[in-house]
Parts: C-alpha cells; sequence; structure tokens
C-alpha cells in the first residue's frame, strides 16, 4: 500500500462556549491513500465540518495529530507556504458565504492563480479563464456579478479558485447540501470528472448517503464527534456492521440496495 | 474558536457577575484616563490659553502646577487618580471653589431632568413599541416612521427654543427658566424640557422595544397561551412586555449617555442651573479642573448604569450575555 | 406621477431626500454668489421682518438673514463631511484591526478605549476636547474626529468579527494569501460598506453637534455664520423678531433630514438588494 496523504491520528477538538465545553470531536482516526475518494457521512452535529476544518488546519486540535502530506497541518493564522496551498484545499457548504461578494469570479479565480501559481496579471486572467470554463462558467458568467450567481454557479467558482492551487487533496464539506436535486447531481459528476482527471485525493462529507455512495471509494461513518464504522463504500452500505449505520441505512430509500446516481465508482 | 483547556479563565467565565464588575472597574479606569488626557493630549497648551502668550514663565509654572500638569506624566497621572478616588477633583480656576462642590451643588437639577425624562420616556415608548410590534406595517408604522425621522432630525436645542416660545412666553403655561429642588415645585419646571427631551428619545426607545416584541412574538410559549386563552391584560404584561424588557434595560447604559448630553443642551435653552451648564461654562471660561472632574463624574455614571443594568440582565436571564 | 407610486418605500425616501439635499446645496453655493448682501457686514436696515427684498428678514445688525443662513450651511456641511470622513477613515481601520486581532493584548487594550470613549455623551466628550483647543474651526472638527472614531471602530470592529470568520476568507487563507492581502482585498472591502451606511447616518448626527457646539458658544464664534451660532444670537430676540433664529433652525432640521433620508433609504435599499 502506498504511503497514506492524509493521516489523522486520535484527533480530539473541543469548542468552550459560555456555556461550557463542546467537544466536536472525540478521538478520530483516519487515512486518505493518494487520488482515493474518502466519503464522511453522519447526521447533522456529529462533527463532520470540524474534523474538516481540523484536516485543512482551520481549527487547532486539542490533542491528537493530522499530518497532510508527509507534514503536520499548520494553522491557517500564520503564514501558509505556497507549498501548503498546493497540498490541501476546501470546498465550503454554504455558497453565499464561500465568495467574496466583492469580487467577480474571473478576479477571485485569478487572484488565487496569481498567487499561487506567481503568473503575471494577464497570464493569470487567461489561466483563470480555463478554470472556469473546465468547470462550466461561461465566459460571461465569468465577469458577473458574484451577487447575481446562482448557488450551482458559485459552488463551481469555488472548485475552479480551489483548483488554481493545484492541490493534491479537496476536502468537499456537503458542497451540494445547499443546492437543487439536478444541479446537486452535476455538481456531483464534476467532482468526479476532476477527481479521475487530475489523480486528486476527494474527502467528501454529507449526510446523503446516496451521494456518498456514488462519488467514495471508502467511507466512515460518524456518530457523536467518532467513528463508529468504516470500509470500502458497498461493504459498509449493502452489509453495516453498526447499529447506528443501519439506521442510516434504512432511513434512506434505496441507498442500500441500488445505486443512486448511476454506476458505482471503481472497487479495488 | 479553538480555545486552550480549562482552569482559571473558565472559573472567571462562568462567574460572570465578577466578570461585568471587573470590567466596569476597568472601563471606569480607562474613562478617568480619558478626562485625564483630553486635558494632556488635546492639540493646544491650556496654560498659554489661560495666561496668553505674553506670560511670565513663573506664572506658567505656577499655572501649571495649580492644573497639575507640573512633572512627568506618569505622575502627574497617579497624582490625579490618586486624588479622584478620594474624591477630590481638584479646584477651580474661575471661582477657587473645590470642584466636587460644584458637581454636587449642581447634580440635583440634572438628575431630577434626567430621572423625570426616563420616567416620562417609558411611558410613552412602551405602549408606543407595542402598538408598532403588533401592526408592523399598518398606517399607524408608517405615521410613526415619518415622524420619527422629522423628529430626529430636529436640533434638540431648536425644538427647546421653539418650545419655550410657545409654551413659556406665548401661553405661559411653562416658567422661562430656572428651577428649584422642592418636590411638587420641581415638576413646573422640569415638565417641559423632560417632554423636549422625549421627543427625541421615544422613536429610538420604541424603535428597540419593538424589535425586542417582535422577537418574543416568534417564541413558542406565545402560541401555547393564546390557545390557552390567557387574559389580555395578563397577556400584554406577562408574556410580551416582560420578556421584552431585558434588550431595553441592556441599552440603559447608552441611554443614560443620551440623556445626559441632551441635558447639557436643554439645560442651557432652559436655563436651569444643573451640571451641563455648568460644563458650558467652565468650557468658556477655560475652567479646566471643573472641565475634567465634570467628565470625569459623567463618564462614571455612565459606566456605572452599563454595570448595573448588565447585572441586573444576567439576573433576569442567566443564560443571555455570553460573548458580546 | 405614476412612477413614483411604482417606487419601493427605501427609494422614494432616498429619492425625496437627494432632492432636498440638492436644494439646500444648490442655495448654499448660489446664494452667497448671487445676493448683494454681505453674510457678515451689515448694509440693511436692522430687524425687518420677512419680506421679498428680505426673505428671512434682517438681524440686529442688518445682516440678510437668508444669505447669512446659507452661507452658514455650506460652512457646517463641509465641517460635517470632513469630520466624519476623517473619523470614517481612522475609526474603520482601527476596527478592523480590532476585529482581526481576536484576544490579542494589543486588540483587548484598544476595546477598552473604544469602549470607554463611546462610554461619554457625545457632546459633552466634545466639549471637552473644544476646552483645550478653543472655540474654532479647528477645535469643533478636532474635538468631533477625537471623540467620533471610536464609534466607527465599534461598527467596523463588531462587522470585522463577522467576515473574518466568512468562509471567503478562510478560503483566502487556505490559498495562502498573506495577513495584508486577505485584510485589503477580502476583509476591508465588505467592512467598508457597511461603516459606509452608517457614517451617512453619522452626518446627520454631526451636523447637528457642530451646530449644538455652535450654539453654546463653544464653536465657531460670531461674526462667522454659522447656524447654531445663529440660533444662539437670535434667541434674546426671540420675541421681537422671532425670525434670526427660527429660520436658521428651520434650515438646518431641513439640512438634517435630507440627510437622514438619504441615510434610511440607503440603508434599507442595501438591506434588502
Ligand atoms: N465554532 C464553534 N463553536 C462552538 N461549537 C461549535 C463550533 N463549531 C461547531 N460546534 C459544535 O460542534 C458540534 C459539531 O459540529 P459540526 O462539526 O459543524 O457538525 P456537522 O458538520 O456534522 O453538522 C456541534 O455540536 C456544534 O454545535
Ligand atoms: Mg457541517
Amino acid at each position: 500500500m502506498t504511503e497514506p496523504i492524509i493521516t489523522v491520528a486520535d484527533l480530539h477538538v473541543t469548542f468552550a462556549t459560555p456555556r461550557g465545553d463542546v467537544p466536536a470531536v472525540r478521538g478520530v482516526d483516519l487515512v486518505v491513500a493518494p487520488g482515493e475518494t474518502v466519503g464522511i457521512v453522519g447526521e447533522s452535529g456529529s462533527g463532520k465540518s470540524t474534523l474538516a476544518r481540523a484536516i485543512v488546519g482551520l481549527v487547532d486540535a486539542q490533542s491528537g495529530s493530522v499530518t497532510v502530506d508527509g507534514r503536520p497541518v499548520r494553522p491557517v493564522h500564520g503564514r501558509r507556504s505556497r507549498a501548503d496551498a498546493a497540498t490541501v484545499q476546501m470546498i465550503f457548504q454554504d455558497p453565499y458565504s464561500s465568495l467574496n461578494p466583492r469580487q467577480r469570479p474571473i478576479d477571485a479565480v485569478a487572484e488565487a492563480v496569481h498567487v499561487c501559481q506567481r503568473l503575471d496579471r494577464k497570464a493569470s486572467r487567461a489561466r483563470a479563464m480555463e478554470l472556469l470554463g473546465s468547470v462550466g462558467i461561461s465566459q460571461a458568467q465569468c465577469r458577473m456579478k458574484t451577487r447575481s450567481l446562482s448557488g450551482g454557479q458559485r459552488q463551481r467558482v469555488s472548485i475552479a479558485r480551489a483548483l488554481a492551487a493545484e492541490p493534491k487533496i479537496l476536502v468537499a464539506d456537503e458542497p451540494t447540501s445547499a443546492l437543487d436535486q439536478s444541479i446537486a447531481a452535476s455538481l456531483l459528476n464534476l467532482l468526479r470528472r476532476i477527481q479521475s482527471e487530475r489523480g486528486i485525493a476527494v474527502v467528501f462529507i454529507s449526510h446523503d448517503l446516496g451521494v456518498v455512495r456514488y462519488l467514495a471509494h471508502r467511507v466512515y461513518v460518524m456518530k457523536e464527534g467518532v467513528f463508529v464504522e468504516d470500509g470500502v463504500t458497498v461493504d459498509v452500505f449493502e452489509a453495516p456492521r453498526h447499529e447506528y449505520t443501519r439506521t442510516l441505512v434504512s432511513s434512506v430509500p434505496g441507498a442500500g440496495t441500488t445505486v443512486a446516481h448511476g454506476h458505482a465508482p471503481a472497487q479495488e | 474558536m479553538p480555545r486552550r483547556r480549562a482552569g482559571f479563565t473558565d472559573v472567571w467565565r462562568r462567574h460572570r457577575a465578577v466578570q461585568i464588575v471587573a470590567r466596569g472597574v476597568a472601563v471606569s479606569f480607562i474613562v478617568a484616563t480619558v478626562a485625564f488626557s483630553v486635558l494632556r493630549f488635546a492639540p493646544g497648551d491650556p496654560v498659554l490659553a489661560i495666561l496668553g502668550d505674553q506670560a511670565t514663565p513663573s506664572a506658567v509654572t505656577a499655572m501649571r502646577a495649580k492644573l497639575g500638569l507640573d512633572g512627568n506624566i506618569f505622575v502627574q497621572y497617579l497624582r490625579f487618580l490618586g486624588h479622584a478616588v478620594r474624591g477630590d477633583l481638584g479646584t477651580s480656576i474661575t471661582s477657587g471653589v473645590p470642584v466636587a462642590r460644584i458637581i454636587g451643588d449642581s447634580i440635583a437639577p440634572t438628575l431630577s431632568l434626567v430621572a423625570m425624562t426616563a420616567i416620562l420616556a417609558l411611558i410613552f415608548s412602551v405602549p408606543l413599541g407595542l402598538r408598532l410590534a403588533l401592526a408592523p406595517e399598518g398606517l399607524f408604522s408608517k405615521v410613526f416612521r415619518v415622524a420619527a425621522s422629522l423628529s430626529l432630525a430636529m436640533p434638540g436645542f431648536f425644538l427647546g427654543l421653539l418650545a419655550l416660545l410657545l409654551f413659556a412666553i406665548r401661553w405661559g403655561v411653562a416658567p422661562v427658566a430656572g428651577f428649584t429642588s422642592t418636590f411638587p415645585g420641581a415638576l413646573t419646571y422640569l415638565w417641559l424640557p423632560a417632554l423636549v427631551i422625549c421627543a427625541q428619545l421615544v422613536p429610538i426607545l420604541a424603535r428597540v422595544f419593538r424589535a425586542s416584541v417582535l422577537r418574543t412574538l416568534d417564541e413558542e410559549f406565545i402560541e401555547a397561551a393564546i390557545v390557552r386563552g390567557v387574559s389580555r391584560p395578563r397577556f400584554y404584561w406577562h408574556y410580551l412586555i416582560r420578556p421584552s424588557i431585558a434588550p431595553t434595560i441592556a441599552l440603559l447604559g447608552y441611554i443614560t449617555g443620551q440623556l445626559l448630553g441632551a441635558s447639557v443642551m436643554i439645560e442651557m435653552v432652559f436655563s436651569m442651573p444643573g451640571i451641563g451648564t455648568r460644563l458650558v461654562r467652565a468650557v468658556t471660561t477655560r475652567d479646566y479642573p471643573t472641565v475634567q472632574g465634570i467628565l470625569l463624574v459623567f463618564g462614571v455614571l455612565v459606566v456605572l448604569i452599563t454595570t448595573l443594568s448588565e447585572l441586573v440582565i444576567k439576573r433576569l436571564d442567566p443564560r443571555a450575555g455570553g460573548d458580546r | 406621477m405614476r412612477w413614483a407610486s411604482r417606487l419601493k418605500d427605501a427609494d422614494r425616501m432616498f429619492l425625496i431626500g437627494a432632492l432636498l439635499l440638492a436644494l439646500i446645496v444648490l442655495a448654499s453655493a448660489l446664494a452667497p454668489i448671487l445676493s448683494s448682501f454681505d453674510p457678515v457686514r451689515g448694509t440693511s436696515p436692522p430687524m425687518r421682518a420677512p419680506s421679498a427684498g428680505h426673505l428671512f428678514g434682517t438681524d440686529n445688525l442688518g445682516r440678510d438673514v437668508f444669505v447669512r443662513a446659507f452661507a452658514a450651511t455650506r460652512l457646517d456641511m463641509m465641517l460635517a463631511v470632513v469630520a466624519v470622513g476623517v473619523s470614517l477613515i481612522v475609526g474603520t481601520l482601527v476596527g478592523a484591526v480590532m476585529g482581526m486581532g481576536g484576544r490579542s493584548k494589543v486588540s483587548g487594550f484598544l476595546n477598552l478605549v473604544v469602549d470607554s470613549i463611546n462610554a461619554f455623551p457625545f457632546i459633552v466628550l466634545a466639549l471637552g476636547v473644544v476646552a483645550v483647543v478653543g472655540p474654532s474651526v479647528p477645535g469643533v472638527l478636532s474635538a468631533i474626529i477625537l471623540t467620533g472614531w471610536a464609534r466607527y471602530a465599534r461598527v467596523a470592529r463588531a462587522r470585522t468579527a463577522v467576515i473574518a470568520d466568512a468562509d471567503f476568507v478562510n478560503a483566502a487563507r487556505l490559498l495562502g494569501y498573506g495577513r495584508s492581502r486577505v485584510m485589503i482585498r477580502h476583509v476591508f472591502p465588505n467592512v467598508y460598506s457597511e461603516s459606509f451606511a452608517f457614517a451617512l447616518s453619522e452626518l446627520v448626527i454631526v451636523i447637528l453637534a457642530i451646530a449644538s457646539l455652535s450654539f453654546l458658544g463653544a464653536g465657531v464664534r460670531p461674526p462667522t455664520p454659522e447656524l447654531g451660532a445663529m440660533i444662539s444670537e437670535g434667541r434674546i430676540m426671540l420675541t421681537r423678531a422671532w425670525w434670526i433664529s427660527v429660520f436658521p433652525g428651520a434650515v438646518l432640521a431641513l439640512a438634517a433630514l435630507s440627510i437622514q433620508l438619504i441615510a434610511d433609504g440607503y440603508e434599507r435599499m442595501t438591506r434588502y438588494a
């Protein structure tokens, strides 16, 4: 087996709030191989977003470690190097807060290209145009105000912006949960295509089992801050070992038997 | 935000009362520092302003000492704080009277005016806010919006002047000037200036109260009460007004500030012998110790009331507060 | 006017305010040029009631109240714009630094300073500054700027704390943008738009404060035409010549109202956009 590109070992994350400490992640171990898509499912509040943020360095671990591409993850509040940016990028859940309302799509992506690839202004814009085109944003939409873009279009722009860094890993935190079903499906196809064309690893988070089943090679099932089960997607969904997974699977009609969005991902 | 583990800071957080009081004390210190700094750091030299630039060096030195402006700034500061804590705010340079006494002598009219205004303002704004909340899009609300804009754009002193012209001079239903500190007699002097301040305060308060009633209306227990058929007066008081009052109390410090500021203007217009009138006279005669002392008292007063209202809110709702 | 009924409430308020303000600005630009009366030296008979020759009458020194009132409006508006502009820039910058600083020592200290300045009634602290600088144009300006910036800092601090946590800012950090790039290109522009709306509403308060200071004798001094000072001068003649105070007061109220309408309209327009 190849060296994992993400290794999370016994991770704990606790939030201090005025009403006391909230343990959001309570001892999690996770590995992701290069080029692999790993799904994380669990009900809302189970700690998925916190885990995702810990992997990219947006929250600090209270204990345990996160190693990404052979190095401990660095908190983003310090200065991140270009190498850090080229390691892991993230797609956020809420399309309405993940883009700067003061930037047009072309400017947002060109800025990322300029910073991450050290290209000059003109080359950055050309490359940004290419990237935006590859995620299905038309030339006209590139120059529209962010305010007038739909949720699906915004997520595509976010993906293009993340790709500008040419990362080895993409962490997607429920990127489709705010979208209509048909729009969500086409975004999933885009993610699949990116994953296979670029061979990047994807950590895909969702509370929607059908979606995870469609994308993920392996899945982890999360509940109350810990993983209760993990394994190859088909195994977990068709022969769940843990009680909680069983309730999850049975509550989604079809998720346990047929594949929601067509063909299943390649299996090991 | 991720934070470090439990320990001293946690005990600190849990005892919000301790935290509120400590913060009040800290802010009082900085308020005192601001009052202290105005004399020292505002552009211009107070000593030369009093004596003129022809003054002899020895006169300048003497005046510096008199104003507490001699020596190292740090020493000046400690001296100022030390005296202030003991209630010594210096001596007026125009009258030679201790500043603390000047304030003591003139605080009665100001506090009566502030209290009278606060009571009237509550009497007007609670029903008004309730009415606005129960019909947020009606004609009444539209009229209110226009009236509020008009009154907020009105210069307070000009409004006072017009009121004086009409009520006191034209119709003779209010005294033109003065104040008495005897109880019922004071009301004759207070009602008109208090109403003038209310004209500008009530729109703000009514809006705040409306907003919190609207928030209360969203809660489930309201529906439950309606379903259970609670009697009307009980419904209004118990289910609407009382739960909505906390956010208004939260603004008490701010309101006190507004009131004190407004009273400065209104005291001048109605020639009331209060602290505001004193302050203006001290400013125009460059009586620095008096200016500094009155600033300190006004600032500490606002901090005191803010701190008290935070404590009251904590009593009303132990969950409230948290991160501001 | 059919088009007027199709406008939203907010647009209509904005429009009325803008028209009113345009009229006032026009009058204050033209009055001193077109009129033959001098705003400072009196050349007409004193204390004349309003007439066709003197729309607002004349004061006790034989000066035309109309010309004086609009010369004063021009001064007050210019002072207010300068004071608000400077406090807006300084306060927003400081507030943004505070909002980004989280729980650091520097931002904790700035928090205390800002809260303490804001604890004072605005006009009271401004009076304190005037006591030192003196009742004059620079005195008024420094009084309002030194006490005003802290209110913008408070607005910007709260807004920055929200923006600094937004996902697009997190995305920028993940992309390895430097601190200053995140601040200047991503946080600041989004804080600024809200601060600007706040500044518009502050403009009303500041115009009234300038007039108030002058009314109290702690601002712009006569004979320079200034609205608050004019109202104060006419005060003792209120029963004999009401127009000397009342017209400047009305102009002041209208100017404040027009800006208030613009500010309210702008705020509601941007909120629902
Ligand atoms: N910034 C924060 N401060 C305090 N508590 C938080 C914070 N973020 C998340 N939590 C809490 O941590 C738990 C896990 O949240 P999250 O990771 O967002 O779950 P999920 O993404 O699975 O819905 C929840 O109980 C949530 O309330
Ligand atoms: Mg989540």
